[in-house]
C-alpha cells in the first residue's frame, strides 16, 4: 500500500472489519496468519480469511449476538480466536479475551463482570471450565470451542462447534446479502474495540474499555514510527488477553497488513521461533533472561574450543557490538574481528534461537537486566525497551534507533504526551488513552483526569537526555525509619539480574532496615549443582543448601556495594534475607498472571518469615498452603535459616575507590 | 477399523459431561471382539494361568487386575501370542486359534506396550512412531531406499497419520528429540504413540501409568479415554492403580494366582466379597 493511499484511507478504514475488507482487496493472495498443525505451516490468504471472518461473524448473528454483546475468548494463540475477534468486531459485538491459565474462579468474576453472553473457547479443558462457572455467571448462553476433541459425548445444547456456527453463518449471509456489509458499514473509530481486563496487582481486575480509535492509532503510529512493513514476520505466542498481544500480533497486523503466525502449542514456541525467523519481536524480560541462561548452560556443556570461542567472541562483542549496532565510531581491527565473529558465532547463535532476520525487538513490563539487554544488543539484534500500559494501549515511551540504554525507556511515544506530577508519579495523554473501566465509573475518575491525562501509577523522571526512567511503583516507593529512600523494585531488579535468583521481595517501608525473601532459579542453580555434584531431592532441599546460600550472600552483598554508592539509595542496603523454600506461584496468588510480585499478600501470606527478618531470630518455621496445577490443595512445611548480609558505608567505600 | 462397525449404542436421553470419566452406564457392549476359554498356561511345574475365560467386546475399555504375580502380563502375553498356553481357544474376530502367533496379532489389529518401556532409545520419537507404520507399508525396502514416486507417497501418507498422533498425544514439542532423553512419562506416551501408530482394533496397555506422578497418571488416563472414544479404540489394560480402573474401565477381570476370581463391572467388582478378601485387604474388626 503505498503512502498515499494509506492516508486517504485513514479516516474511513476506521474499524478492524473495514481494514479486513480492504486487505482482502489489496493483498488478497498474501498470507494474513499462519498455524503449524500436524508439523507443517498452514497458511490462511486475506482473502480467505475475510471469507472466514464473514461466516462466522454472521453465524454469530444468526445465533442472536447482537450489537454492544461480549463475547469471552479464551484459549492460547488460534487463528480462529483471531478471527473471533474481528467477527465480532464487524456485527458490533465486543471480544473479550480472558487469559485461558486463570482458574475458573478467576475467570468467573470476568465473565460475569463483562455480562459475556457467548464464548468462544479452544478446547475441552476451557469447555470444562466454563460449564463450571455457568451456574455463577446466568448471562452466559452460549459455548463455542474450536477444537472438538473429547468432545464427543458432550450433548449440552448451548455448546457448538466452531464449524457449526460458520455453516449457519454460510446460510444465513445467503438469506441475507446486505447483512455482513452494512453492519461493518454501521461501527466507526468511536465504538469500542475491545474489552482487556487487567491482572492488577491488587483488587479484583478491571475491564479496560478500548476504542479503534484507540487501538488502531496507537498501531499505526507504532507501525510507522518503526518503519513496519508488510512483509514483517511475527510470532504471536503472548497470551491474547494480554493488551500487548493484541497490538502486537493484531492490531499492527491490520495496520500494516503483515502476516501473524502461531506456534504448534506452548510448548513448541522456541522451536516455531527459530523456523519462522520473524523479522519483529517481543517478550518480556523474563524470556529474554530465559533464552540467555540456557544459552549459557548449554554453553558450559559445549566442547572446550567451542566454548573459548564463544567467551572470546562475546568478549569482542561486548567491546563493540553495542556502538557497531548504535553506529558508532569504531576501530578497524575491531570491525574486523566482529564481522569474523559473525560468521563463527553470531551468526550461527542466532539463527539457533530464531533471531537471524530480526529487525526489531522490544521488551517491556519490567526492568531487564543491563547485562541481557548488552547480550542481545551485542550480537546486533536491535533490542529496545519500551513502556507502556493497558491504558495506553501499550505505547507510552519507546527508545528511539540510536538512543538505547539499558536504565531508561526511552522518549515519548508519537502523539502522546508526558508529565511528572510532583510527587513523582508520571502521568501520560495521547491517542491511546483508553475510554473507561467497564461498569468501574469511581475507578475511571481515580485513573483519568476530565482533560484526558492518566496516572500511570510509576515514579519516575527524565533524565538529561529526555529519557524516562522508571524507578519503581509510586506507591511502593517507601521511606525507612531513618528517612531513607526504599524503592523495592529497584532493589529487587537489581538482584534479579543475577541468573540464580528467579524472585526477591524486598521490605523496608517504615522499617528499620531493608530485608528480602529470595527465590532461586531452579534452572541455574540446579546445573551449577549438577556441576559440582551436589544433590538434590527437590526444589525445597537446593534451596536450603548451605552452598546455595553462600552464593546467593554473596550476590546480595554485591548489590549492597552498588547500593552504598548511590547516596540516594545507600541507606536500603539489604541487611537480612531469607531464601524461600517454594517458588512464588501465580496459582497459589502470589504473582500475578503476568507474573509480577504482589507483595503486600506475600508479606501477609509469609508474616512469620518477615516477622523473623526483622526480630533477630536464626531461623523461622513457616506452613504454607499450596495449590497443585490440578487443583487439590496441600501444606508445605519448612524451617527456614536467616541469613545476615554484610553492608557498605558510602563514605568508607569512596575512600577505598580512591 | 471401519466406522460401521464403531457405532455407539443410542445416545443418552440426558448426559452430563461432568460424568464424562466415571463409569458409565450407558455404555454396554455386545459384540465380541475377543475371548479366551478355559486357557491353561504353564512354565514347568509354574501354573502361571488355570483355565480362563472371558471375553472383549468392542469398545470397550477392559481391566485386569490383581496382585503381583496373577497372571495378568502373562494373560496379554497370551493374547498377543508371546506366550502359547498349553491348553484352551482364543476367538479373536470370529477366529478361534488354540494359540495366537505374534505376527498374526500384529496383523490383525493387536498392538502393545510394554511394562518396561521398550523403545529405540537413540531414535527420535517420531522415528520411533513410524516404526508403529511398519506394517501398514506396502513398497519394500529397496522402493524406501529409492525415496522416490509411489514410495515417497507412501512415506508421506504415513508420515501424515503419524504427525495426527503427535497432535493428539501433544508430544509436538519433543517430536525430533531422541527418546533416550526424555523423561519416564513422556516416554510411555511415545510408546502409546507408537502403539497407535498401528492403527489397532485391540489395544493392550500393560501398567500404563506405573511410576507415573499424579498429573502424568491424569493426562494418561485422559490419552486413554480419548483413544477409545475418537479412535474407537477396544482397550485391554493391566493397572495397580484402582483409582484409575475403577474411573475408566467399563468392566474388570480380577486375577489371583492365575485363577480368575472376578469378572464384571467395576462396582460389581468393588462389592465382591472374594475380591475384597484377596486383593484388597481384609478388614480386621
Amino acid at each position: 500500500m503505498n503512502a498515499a493511499s494509506m492516508n486517504a484511507d485513514a479516516t474511513t478504514l476506521d474499524t478492524f472489519p473495514k481494514l479486513l475488507l480492504e486487505h482482502a482487496r489489496v493483498r488478497g493472495d498474501r498470507p494474513s496468519i499462519r498455524e503449524k498443525q500436524f508439523g507443517i505451516w498452514q497458511a490462511w490468504t486475506w482473502a480467505e480469511v475475510a471469507e472466514e471472518i464473514k461466516a462466522l461473524a454472521c453465524g454469530f448473528a444468526a445465533m442472536g449476538l447482537k450489537r454492544g454483546d461480549k463475547i469471552a475468548i479464551v484459549g492460547d494463540n488460534r487463528p480462529r480466536l483471531y478471527w473471533t475477534m474481528t467477527a465480532a468486531q464487524a456485527i458490533g459485538a465486543i471480544p473479550v479475551p480472558v487469559y485461558q491459565d486463570s482458574v475458573a474462579e478467576e475467570m468467573s468474576y470476568v465473565i460475569e463482570h463483562a455480562e459475556v453472553r457467548f464464548a468462544m473457547v479452544e478446547d475441552q479443558e476451557q469447555v470444562d471450565k466454563l460449564i463450571e462457572i455457568r451456574e455463577n455467571c446466568p448471562r452466559l448462553e452460549r459455548i463455542i470451542y474450536d477444537d472438538k476433541r473429547g468432545l464427543r459425548d458432550y450433548s449440552q445444547d448451548f455448546l457448538c462447534s466452531f464449524e457449526e456456527v460458520q455453516e449457519q453463518g454460510r446460510a444465513y449471509a445467503g438469506a441475507h446479502p446486505e447483512f455482513y456489509d452494512g453492519e461493518i458499514a454501521k461501527s466507526d473509530g468511536a465504538d469500542t474495540a475491545i474489552m482487556l481486563y487487567t491482572s492488577g496487582t491488587t483488587g479484583r481486575p478491571k475491564g479496560v474499555v478500548l476504542s479503534f480509535d484507540n487501538v488502531l492509532q496507537t498501531a499505526k503510529n507504532s507501525a510507522e514510527l518503526e518503519g513496519l512493513t508488510a512483509d514483517e514476520e511475527v510470532l504471536a505466542y503472548l497470551p491474547m488477553a494480554w493488551v500487548g498481544d493484541n497490538i502486537f500480533s493484531f492490531g499492527q497486523s491490520y495496520a500494516a497488513g503483515f502476516c501473524v503466525s502461531c506456534p504448534e502449542s506452548g510448548d513448541t514456541v522456541m522451536h516455531d521461533l527459530r523456523e519462522l525467523g520473524p523479522s519483529y519481536f517481543f517478550a518480556p524480560p523474563r524470556i529474554f533472561e530465559n533464552i540467555l541462561t540456557s544459552v549459557l548452560i548449554r554453553m558450559e556443556d559445549a566442547s572446550s574450543l567451542k566454548r573459548k570461542m564463544f567467551h572470546y567472541f562475546m568478549a569482542v562483542a561486548k567491546r563493540c557490538g553495542i556502538a557497531i549496532l548504535n553506529g558508532e565510531q569504531v576501530s578497524f581491527s575491531d570491525r574486523l574481528l566482529y564481522a569474523l565473529g559473525n560468521v563463527l558465532i553470531y551468526g550461527p547463535l542466532k539463527n539457533v534461537l530464531g533471531f537471524s532476520r530480526i529487525r526489531l525487538a522490544y521488551t517491556a513490563g519490567e526492568a531487564i537486566g543491563p547485562d541481557i539487554f548488552d547480550f542481545y544488543r551485542a550480537l546486533g539484534i536491535n533490542l529496545k525497551q519500551l513502556y507502556g500500559s493497558t491504558e495506553a494501549s501499550v505505547f507510552i515511551t519507546i527508545q528511539p534507533d540510536g538512543e538505547i540504554k539499558a536504565d531508561t525507556v526511552g522518549k515519548p511515544a508519537p502523539g502522546v504526551e508526558i508529565k511528572i506530577e510532583d510527587s513523582g508519579e508520571v502521568m501520560f495523554r495521547g491517542p491511546g488513552v483508553f475510554v473507561e473501566y467497564y461498569k468501574n465509573a469511581e475507578a475511571t475518575a481515580e485513573t483519568k483526569t476530565p482533560d484526558g491525562w492518566v496516572h500511570t501509577g510509576d515514579a519516575g523522571f527524565f533524565n538529561d537526555d529526555g529519557h524516562l526512567k522508571i524507578i519503581d511503583r509510586a506507591k511502593d516507593v517507601g521511606r525507612l525509619n531513618s528517612g531513607d529512600l526504599f524503592a523495592p523494585k529497584y532493589i529487587e531488579n537489581k538482584l534479579k539480574f543475577f541468573p540464580d535468583i528467579k524472585e526477591v521481595v524486598a521490605y523496608g517501608n517504615e522499617r528499620d532496615f531493608c530485608t528480602a525473601l529470595i527465590n532461586i532459579d531452579l534452572t541455574a542453580v540446579g546445573n551449577w549443582a549438577e556441576r559440582n555434584n551436589i544433590a538434590y531431592g527437590s526444589y525445597q532441599e537446593l534451596a536450603a543448601n548451605p552452598d546455595v546460600s553462600k552464593t546467593i550472600t554473596a550476590h546480595v552483598e554485591q548489590v549492597n556495594r552498588d547500593l552504598s554508592e548511590d547516596p540516594n539509595l545507600s541507606g536500603a542496603q539489604i541487611r537480612r534475607f531469607l531464601i524461600l523454600h517454594k517458588e512464588l506461584d501465580a496459582d497459589d496468588g502470589e504473582l500475578t498472571r503476568t507474573q509480577k510480585v504482589r507483595r503486600s499478600f506475600i508479606a501477609e501470606r509469609y508474616k512469620p518469615l518477615v516477622d523473623a527478618l526483622y526480630d533477630g531470630s536464626k531461623t523461622a518455621r513457616i506452613e504454607t498452603e499450596v495449590t497443585f496445577e490440578d487443583g487439590r490443595k496441600g501444606v508445605i512445611k519448612a524451617n527456614l535459616q536467616v541469613i545476615d548480609a554484610q553492608t557498605f558505608d558510602a563514605p568508607e567505600l569512596l575512600k577505598q575507590a580512591s | 477399523m471401519t466406522a460401521a462397525t464403531l457405532e455407539r449404542p443410542a445416545p443418552p436421553a440426558q448426559s452430563d459431561a461432568s460424568d464424562a470419566s466415571a463409569p458409565n452406564p450407558r455404555r454396554n457392549f455386545s459384540e465380541e471382539l475377543l475371548k479366551v476359554e478355559d486357557i491353561s498356561l504353564s512354565f514347568g511345574g509354574v501354573k502361571a494361568l488355570t483355565n480362563i475365560s472371558f471375553d472383549i467386546r468392542k469398545h470397550e475399555i477392559r481391566a485386569i487386575i490383581g496382585p503381583n504375580g496373577a497372571g495378568k502380563s502373562s494373560m496379554l502375553n497370551v493374547i498377543n501370542g508371546f506366550y502359547h498356553p498349553q491348553v484352551g481357544s482364543i476367538t479373536y474376530k470370529g477366529q478361534t486359534r488354540s494359540q495366537m502367533r505374534p505376527h498374526e496379532a500384529a496383523k490383525t489389529g493387536i498392538a502393545r506396550t510394554f511394562q518396561n518401556i521398550a523403545l529405540f532409545k537413540g531414535m527420535s520419537t517420531l522415528d520411533n512412531i513410524m516404526t508403529g507404520r511398519l506394517l501398514k507399508m506396502r513398497k519394500n525396502f529397496l522402493w524406501q531406499a529409492l525415496y522416490w514416486g509411489p514410495a515417497l507417497k507412501e512415506e508421506l501418507e504415513h508420515r501424515e497419520k503419524v504427525e495426527e498422533i503427535i497432535d493428539f498425544l501433544e508430544i509436538q514439542a519433543i517430536r525430533k528429540t531422541p527418546v533416550g532423553r526424555l523423561p519416564y512419562g513422556l516416554q510411555k506416551r511415545v510408546e502409546l504413540g507408537r502403539a497407535l501408530a498401528m492403527e489397532p482394533d485391540l489395544l493392550l496397555l500393560d501398567e500404563p501409568m506405573a511410576g507415573m506422578n499424579v498429573e502424568e497418571k491424569e493426562d494418561m488416563c485422559r490419552f486413554i479415554l480419548d483413544v477409545n472414544d475418537e479412535f474407537g479404540t477396544t482397550i485391554a489394560l493391566i493397572e495397580h492403580d484402582m483409582g484409575v480402573v475403577m474411573d475408566i474401565s467399563d468392566r474388570v477381570v480380577v486375577l489371583d494366582y492365575g485363577r480368575l476370581l472376578a469378572d464384571g463391572t467395576p462396582d460389581e467388582v468393588r462389592a465382591n466379597q472374594l475380591v475384597i478378601d484377596a486383593y484388597l485387604g481384609v478388614s480386621h474388626d
